[in-house]
């Protein structure tokens, strides 16, 4: 599965556009970690829970995304976007859409 | 070229039931809430042990004494004894001097005795009345000035306290009182350790006043019979802080084979204004 | 002891009820969805080359709110982290339903499609306590009719 944030893969033809695909995914850090998070709000610097909270979240989202886009018979998403938001205290949602579509040599 | 196909559900969402996410997400919730209760229970009775014994003083002191004041003279008498009979047990602890010890005597048909904070004894009529020997009653008074000595009524105050506050942190609830409803006509809840430590406290002490510790046991075969009687049952070994009394009987002769104490001996009877108490029922 | 009864009793109410409601919303968006995937929406920005369109901005929102059940396992989760499965149907509910309205503003200007479909969501009433969440979102994209000359 290829993606992409561009409009195009250079050199590949788009044969078929099968719309939104999307996926999402809601994680909470347990509540030591928040606390950790809490103390470092105080000096500042890297919050490395939070930082690995949201990459594994993202990867999730991404995964369940390609998922759609597979179910749709795509074999690339163009136009990817992320957003993130943060839904209840300390769960954060990050939440991920492209366009499936289907290239003519995917290789 | 533009389409929009179907897509499958259940790609966005978890398969699993609610409730057996929830159910797992409950009991380890309350597990947590437990081992943290313990945990700070413990370290807020630790810390309330290093807690000066005149703080505690001043603790105690915002709390009226239970005392009755329009208090006959045959109680007068019977206060004055059991006042007495408490200092004798004390010396005989090896209690610090700033330890004084405070008996209250009150006319209630309660079967029980208790120590709380600053030294203050609390005996209700309804236990004295059962006892038929002063080796019986000097047990009980030793036990509860035991309590005194080795600082459990600030130490199971503190306890509490620390428990109240993780309680209230993990509940979040806001109007909590953290010192509780804690004054001095509050049973204080002692753990089964702290009782086990006074009860050999006691016997110590009975014996080295008598010389022997015959009529000691009385005092838990009472409780034993009372408890019969109320037809309550006793509660599992493990929920109920007194040792089950059936269990101290048997601690008691352990300690005492153990020690070699002798078992039997003269009894001290009571004093006649005991008797008179009893008539008047 | 009353508000642990009050809190039970609520916490099943949320139960039955939620799952009742969300099912009955999944089975709508089901059904609206089937009838929508005429009118394609895409995330892509450039239109189909070699045609001319009438441009319109079009949008939907929905703001729902989760019961009582989902917010306590969800309180319960951000105790030990995780995945928090409770909000993933809400979202996902929330963004189809949001999405179905967009559209159905683009078949009502009789659009043939629907491009560069953005999201946008908002907690409501985050980090308020003593209150459900409640969640906006908001779809909107850019409806294409086909200029018949």
């Amino acid at each position: 599965m290829l993606i992409s944030n561009m409009e195009f893969m250079t050199g590949k033809k788009v044969l078929k556009h099968l719309g939104l695909v999307q996926g999402s995914s809601v994680r909470a850090k347990h509540a030591g970690k928040d606390i950790m998070a809490g103390f470092k709000n105080m000096f500042g610097g890297e919050l490395k829970a939070y930082t690995e909270l949201l990459h594994e979240s993202r990867e999730e989202a991404t995964e369940r995304m390609v998922q759609q886009a597979e179910a749709a018979g795509a074999n690339a998403i163009l136009n990817v976007r992320y957003s993130t938001s943060s839904i209840a205290a300390g769960a954060a949602e990050i939440y991920v859409y492209g366009t499936a579509v289907v290239l003519d040599n995917p290789e | 070229m533009y389409s929009n196909p179907k897509l499958p559900e259940g790609i966005n969402t978890s398969k699993e039931h609610p409730l057996k996410e929830f159910s797992i997400l409950l009991i380890g919730a309350l597990a947590l809430i437990v081992i943290v209760t313990f945990a700070l229970g413990f370290f807020g009775s630790y810390l309330a042990g290093k807690i000066p014994y005149s703080a505690e003083l001043k603790i105690a002191s915002l709390y009226d004494p239970p005392d009755n004041n329009d208090s006959s003279k045959s109680e007068q008498a019977l206060h004055a004894y059991l006042q007495q009979l408490a200092d004798k047990i004390a010396r005989a602890e090896h209690l610090p001097e700033a330890m004084k010890i405070t008996v209250h005597y009150l006319d209630g048909d309660t079967v029980n005795a208790f120590a709380t904070l600053g030294g203050n004894i609390i005996l209700y009529r309804g236990l004295l009345e059962k006892l038929s020997t002063e080796n019986a009653l000097s047990m009980l008074l030793a036990h509860e000035i035991a309590h005194v000595k080795y600082r459990h009524p600030i130490k199971s105050l503190g306890r509490g306290v620390a428990a109240g506050i993780a309680i209230a942190a993990i509940t979040g609830s806001t109007h909590s009182n953290a010192l509780g409803e804690t004054g001095l006509l509050t049973t204080l809840h002692y753990s089964r350790k702290m009782e086990q430590q006074s009860d050999e406290e006691a016997m110590r002490v009975l014996y080295k006043l008598y010389g022997h510790i015959n009529g000691g046991a009385q005092l838990f075969k009472e409780f034993q019979k009372m408890r019969e009687q109320q037809d309550l049952g006793e509660s599992p070994a493990l929920f109920s802080s007194h040792p089950l009394d059936q269990q101290r009987i048997d601690n008691f002769k352990r300690m005492a084979t153990l020690n070699q104490w002798k078992t039997t001996g003269e009894l001290t009877p009571l004093p006649d204004f005991f008797s008179i108490k009893k008539t008047e029922e | 002891m009353d508000q642990i009864i009050i809190t039970l009793v609520l916490i099943s109410l949320g139960y039955f009820f939620g799952r009742h409601a969300e099912k009955k919303h999944y089975r709508h968006i089901i059904e609206r969805e089937e009838l929508m995937n005429a009118l394609p929406a895409m995330a892509s920005r450039f239109p189909p080359v070699g045609e001319k369109f009438e441009q319109t901005l079009v949008s939907g929102n929905v703001v729902i709110a989760n019961d009582y059940f989902k917010t306590f396992a969800a309180g319960l989760r951000n105790l030990f982290g995780g995945k928090v499965s409770s909000y993933e149907t809400l979202l996902d509910r929330a963004r189809r339903e949001a999405v179905l309205r967009m559209k159905e503003e683009a078949q009502a200007l009789q659009a043939d499609y629907v491009f560069n479909v953005k999201y946008e969501t908002t907690s409501i009433s985050k980090g308020k306590n003593n209150r459900l969440p409640m969640i906006e979102v908001f779809a909107y994209g850019t409806a294409l009719k086909k200029i018949t000359p």
